[in-house]
């Protein structure tokens, strides 16, 4: 097994909202799912920062595409997981799932 | 539904700070969800979420892009601050300012720069100090001449007036006792102009340093 390369909760969010979205995964429609699926309402700010990141570390990758007028003329940019990223993301949900084998949550007598 | 542009200030704000890459698709995010919300919220409240969401993401960036500007303003504020303290030493601040002696050296100084170079080479080269981005060996070659103008045009200008302080000193002056504030007056005009000497002397090191980085990037 190479290097495993753990991610952020936001990040794996991120990279899933990519996968999710396939061929149509920009700016807003990440946004629009992150807020859809998971009730996170992040500036788009903080996306693009996580979204920089990521494709610094090879997890995604971008490319321009069209301008259309709702946008002022101004072209997408589109983001798809790379091969290093899916491996991450199931890196990452391995780990996730060893950690939570065998353990039992209790809510007896804990208060709201 | 309402129609109206996003603001543009907050639009014009986050595009100077955003970086480069960035700013395209990014703002033309912005401006389609924009477009989006206004079908089903009110005008006021659109701009509001704009402003919200420009307000948010500059902060992020600010420090990414624009340190050289932060550097610059920090670096101008010591030697202001210096001056400040310097000028409390020697027996209170008052008697350092005198509007007359500055506008004697700064504004012809600033006419002499554009006339020997040009307005926008001027405004190019305090872009270049505060940004610190430069595009060509060429425009470091005119921001660095800029510098060099406007600082010994100052100093030049500065010790002009300084003289002719004197002169109207020795032509007016009867009584020895005035001779202390006239003179002090007089040698405030070559005081401002090394003040100015010296943040040009900077401004113009800068842009050489910035230059420098154009050229390993070049080899």
């Amino acid at each position: 097994m190479g290097k495993s390369r753990f991610l952020g909760e936001f990040e794996q969010y991120v990279l899933l909202a990519i996968l999710r979205l396939s061929e149509q995964a920009y700016g807003t429609t990440i946004r629009q799912v992150l807020f859809d699926v998971i009730q996170r309402d992040v500036s788009i700010g903080a996306l693009y920062t996580t979204l920089t990141r990521l494709e610094e570390k090879g997890l995604i990758s971008s490319r321009l595409g069209e301008a259309t007028a709702e946008r002022g003329g101004r072209a997408k940019k589109y983001f798809v997981v790379t091969g290093e990223g899916k491996r991450a993301l199931n890196d990452t949900r391995r780990s996730l799932d060893a950690m939570w084998r065998d353990v039992k949550l209790s809510f007896v007598g804990v208060s709201k | 539904m309402n129609s109206s542009p996003p603001p543009r200030i907050a639009e014009a704000i986050l595009a100077k700070i955003l970086p480069e890459t960035l700013r395209e698709p990014l703002l033309g995010d912005l401006e389609e969800e924009f477009r989006d919300l206004q079908q089903n919220r009110s005008a006021v409240n659109c701009q509001l979420w704009y402003w919200r969401q420009a307000l948010l993401t500059s902060f992020l960036y600010f420090n990414q892009t624009q340190k050289a500007l932060i550097m610059f303003v920090i670096s101008v504020l010591f030697f202001a601050l210096l001056t400040f303290f310097a000028m409390s030493l020697s027996g209170g601040v008052g008697m350092f300012f005198d509007i007359p002696s500055l506008i004697l050296t700064l504004p012809p100084a600033v006419v002499f720069a554009i006339a020997v170079t040009s307005a926008m080479h001027l405004k190019q080269a305090f872009s270049m100090v505060l940004s610190g981005h430069v595009e060509s060996l060429r425009q470091v070659k005119q921001g660095v001449h800029v510098f060099n103008v406007l600082g010994n045009s100052a100093m030049w200008l500065g010790g002009l007036m300084t003289l002719l302080g004197w002169v109207a000193m020795g032509s007016n002056m009867t009584d020895m006792q005035d001779f202390g504030p006239a003179f002090a007056v007089s040698i405030l005009t070559f005081m401002y102009a090394l003040g100015i000497k010296i943040l040009c002397y900077v401004a113009a090191e800068r842009i050489v340093f910035l230059g420098q980085g154009l050229i390993s990037n070049n080899e």
